[in-house]
Parts: C-alpha cells; sequence; structure tokens
C-alpha cells in the first residue's frame, strides 16, 4: 500500500487497466471455451439423431426385404414364372442400398448381406431360364433356401434395433 | 496381367480354405458352392465331373450379384503352378464345408460308440 501510494494517477490508472484486461482475457478465454463444449455437444446430438434415423432406415429396408422374400416364395410354389425376375432384381437393388446406407455395418454382417445378394441373383438366373423354357425349377430347393435367407436378414434387424435401443450413439 | 491376379487369388482362397477361415456354402445349384465377401462372391465346380479330370470353374461376382468373370484351372496352369491340384483340392474342401461333411461324421462316431473292444 505504501507503494501505491507512490504511484503517480496515471500509474495508477494504468495497473488497473492491466488487471481488468487481464481479468477480461480469463473471462473470454472461459466464455469461448463453454461455447465450443455447447458447439461440441450441439454437433454430437445431432451425429447421434442422423445415426439413429440411418439405423430406422436401414431396420425399415429389411422388414421390406424380409416381406419381399416371402411374396417370391408365394410366387415360386404358385409358379408365377413371369412375375418373379422384377421381383427379385428389385429385392437385390434394396439389399444393395441398404449395405450401402449403413457405414457401421460389420464386416461379417456386410459378407451376409453380399451372400443373400448372391443367392438372389442365382434364383433369379434360374427362373430367367424357366422362363425361357431352357431348365426347370426345383421349388422346394429354392423356397428353402430363400428361408434361409429370411432368417439372416431377421437376424440383422434384430442386431440393428438392438443398437438403435442401445446408448452407444454409434 | 489378370491371368497373375487369378493365380494369387486360387492360392489364397486355397491358403485360406484350408485353414478354415472362410466358409463355403451351398448354391442353388448342385455342385456349386460359394463363398462371399463384404462386396463380392466366388462360386466353384467342376465342368466335366463325369470325365476322369473334370475341369475346375472359378466365377466371380460384383457386389450386386453379377457375372463379372470366370476361369478354370486349365487357364491359370502353368510349369510353376499346380492349378488342376490346388483348385481340386479347394473345390472337395469347399463341398466338404458347405454340405457339413465333418459335422456328420462326427456324430456318426459319437452315435457308433467308441471303438469296440476286442472279444
Amino acid at each position: 500500500m505504501t507503494y501505491l501510494s507512490t504511484l503517480s494517477i496515471p500509474e495508477l490508472a494504468s495497473i488497473i487497466g492491466l488487471i481488468v484486461t487481464v481479468i477480461g482475457f480469463i473471462v473470454t478465454i472461459y466464455s469461448v471455451g463453454r461455447s465450443r463444449s455447447a458447439a461440441n455437444l450441439a454437433k454430437e446430438a445431432a451425429d447421434s439423431a442422423r445415426v439413429r434415423m440411418m439405423r430406422f432406415d436401414v431396420a425399415t429396408g429389411l422388414t421390406s426385404a424380409i416381406s419381399m422374400l416371402e411374396e417370391i416364395k408365394r410366387l415360386q410354389r404358385d409358379k408365377s414364372w413371369q412375375l418373379l425376375p422384377e421381383r427379385y432384381g428389385t429385392l437385390r437393388k434394396l439389399l444393395v442400398s441398404i449395405r450401402g446406407a449403413y457405414p457401421h455395418i460389420s464386416e461379417a454382417d456386410r459378407s451376409s448381406i453380399q451372400s443373400a445378394i448372391q443367392h438372389l441373383a442365382n434364383s433369379e438366373r434360374i427362373v430367367e431360364k424357366v422362363i425361357a423354357d431352357v431348365d426347370t425349377a426345383d421349388v422346394p430347393k429354392l423356397n428353402s433356401r430363400l428361408s434361409n435367407l429370411v432368417d439372416i436378414l431377421q437376424e440383422l434387424l434384430i442386431e440393428v434395433k438392438n443398437r438403435e435401443g442401445g446408448s452407444d450413439g454409434n | 496381367m489378370a491371368t497373375e491376379k487369378q493365380r494369387i487369388l486360387v492360392n489364397r482362397l486355397a491358403s485360406r480354405t484350408e485353414a478354415g477361415y472362410i466358409h463355403w456354402e451351398e448354391t442353388e445349384i448342385e455342385g456349386v458352392f460359394q463363398v462371399s465377401f463384404s462386396s463380392s462372391s466366388v462360386q466353384i465346380s467342376l465342368q466335366g465331373a463325369n470325365t476322369p479330370e473334370p475341369d475346375v470353374v472359378i466365377r466371380l461376382f460384383n457386389a450386386e450379384g453379377k457375372h463379372v468373370d470366370e476361369f478354370s484351372d486349365r487357364d491359370v496352369a502353368d510349369g510353376d503352378f499346380p492349378a488342376y491340384r490346388i483348385m481340386y483340392e479347394m473345390f472337395e474342401t469347399a463341398r466338404s464345408q458347405a454340405l457339413g461333411v465333418e459335422q456328420v461324421l462326427d456324430s456318426l462316431l459319437a452315435d457308433l460308440g467308441p471303438e469296440e473292444v476286442p472279444f
């Protein structure tokens, strides 16, 4: 205090100004930090919402795919061959889009979807030959394979839905 | 060169098949077996199965299940690469895996019990 009493008014004002500047600097840094945290939280919330929407789309797609497989089995039992190539093609494209739309899918699940796509392509070629009257189709065998695909897609759907209900946000 | 890549592919498929890292499955077509990866599939089959040395054929399919390439053991064989032996053994292993031969054998052995006791 003795030292302060020796200072002139301009010198005192200068010291007060420095203290105010330092305090202001600290307050600014704190405010920026809080803003960044809020921005990060907003970004995380947006990312989480986007992933949830993606999973919802995938679950919807898988449900449609399972329904389409059951329809194909019915048409094959009825030997409605002419209607089948389009169904097979649409279903294959649906599975391709599901695989592409879901980047978080595991390699194993990606391979399962590829296996399903390949089996559908195999069956589609058989049906095309039946339509062209150059081959016959073993409907029970074809439908048995499609039932296996239903099981595979059902397992994948359960996995996607379980993740949807999880808390990892991924 | 495509042929060199095909030989490398055959070697890798064969080694991973033997090691049990990849699992072949039946297809809709009798005698054709396939394995699928993240965005492609491979099928293996015999052509001329009733002949003494049938051709072993590998077919490649893309991410949409479309046939993009095929080759036989004759196409990739050369002096240093025993294509027929490698591919035929792979076919036999693929067939065994796909049809679950090992499981059937294990089940039979379990049902039959331990080795017979000599009387």
